[in-house]
């Protein structure tokens, strides 16, 4: 991950009075500005961005889970002398709080799985998320 | 003709035509069996192939999908979070600093601590992880499905991130 430094001078003070913060401020928060206009952009990306992020540590848990019990279940069918299969377990970032909770995609994932142990195919595409 | 076929069928009854005949039979079913056999082992050596090679692929993208999560997870650990409690808190102490100007005449200015981080969007293997669930492994359904939501996030993500930083050299550039 690349990282670029901070910036000194946003350590700034505002200058007295709620009528003068800065207009950084303001647009950092989405506040309104002195014309009344608000722009929530900054807001909105940064809680956007932390909802995708979840998103991409729970789908693709969800897809490595899956994938290490389709090969389990390879293996089991080859038998004796099988290639070993990964082991996927995400345990120790789950008690740091970093897995999102399973609940709030249990609607999208109940619904997948529906259509992916038994269902044919095509029923895939009349998945609604 | 009616002859000959006497002569057949007594050649047929006698010890050596009926040897023969049982020992022609015994070779063909024989040839069967073991053509039978051995195509029976090609055909399981076969499967057998392909399911080491179903496995060998399952774990190369299980493995893909694992370094995904792992590297979102530490950009959520060591970026988004303390963006995110950056923000919560910064607004927090705003509301109360105006609150408390209301009624204060001269009050302390609001202090504006953040210091804005950029972070470039990481290359994710997602081509790689398709090539092989699509056309190296028997992928059911929900794995097709997972697999399009992981891919529509890791691009939602990267590209608000990407606003997320032009917006941050925007403040940049314009100041406080």
């Amino acid at each position: 991950m690349r990282s670029r430094g901070g910036t000194p001078w946003l350590r700034s003070s505002a200058p007295r009075g709620p009528e003068a913060t800065p207009k950084l401020v303001r647009l950092y928060l989405g506040h309104p500005l002195p014309d009344g206009a608000i722009d929530d952009r900054y807001p909105n990306l940064v809680h956007g961005i932390r909802s995708q992020t979840d998103d991409v540590i729970v789908f693709g848990k969800e897809l490595a889970e899956r994938l290490a019990d389709h090969g389990r279940a390879v293996a089991k069918q080859y038998g004796k002398g099988a290639p070993a299969v990964v082991t996927v377990d995400f345990t120790r970032p789950a008690a740091h709080g970093l897995i999102p909770d399973a609940s709030a995609y249990s609607d999208v994932l109940s619904a997948l799985r529906g259509v992916g142990d038994g269902a044919k195919d095509e029923a895939a595409a009349r998945v609604r998320i | 003709m009616a002859r000959n076929a006497h002569l057949i069928w007594d050649f047929l009854n006698s010890n050596f035509g009926t040897a023969l005949v049982t020992a022609a039979a015994g070779a063909a079913a024989g040839a069967i069996a073991g053509a039978l056999l051995a195509q029976m082992i090609a055909g399981r050596a076969e499967t057998r192939s392909a399911q080491i090679s179903e496995i060998r692929s399952t774990n190369a993208a299980a493995l893909l999908a694992v370094g995904i999560v792992n590297s979102f997870i530490g950009q959520k650990r060591q970026f988004v979070l303390p963006m995110v409690h950056d923000l919560e808190e910064t607004g927090e102490r705003f509301t109360a600093w105006l609150a408390k100007v209301q009624s204060t005449p001269q009050p302390e200015p609001f202090e504006f601590r953040t210091v804005f981080r950029t972070f470039g969007p990481v290359q994710m293997p997602i081509e790689h992880l398709r090539e092989i669930l699509f056309n190296r492994i028997a992928s059911d359904s929900f794995t097709l499905t997972v697999y399009q939501l992981l891919d529509q996030a890791i691009a939602n993500s990267q590209d608000a991130l990407a606003r997320r930083n032009a917006m941050v050299e925007e403040f940049r550039t314009s100041g406080p």
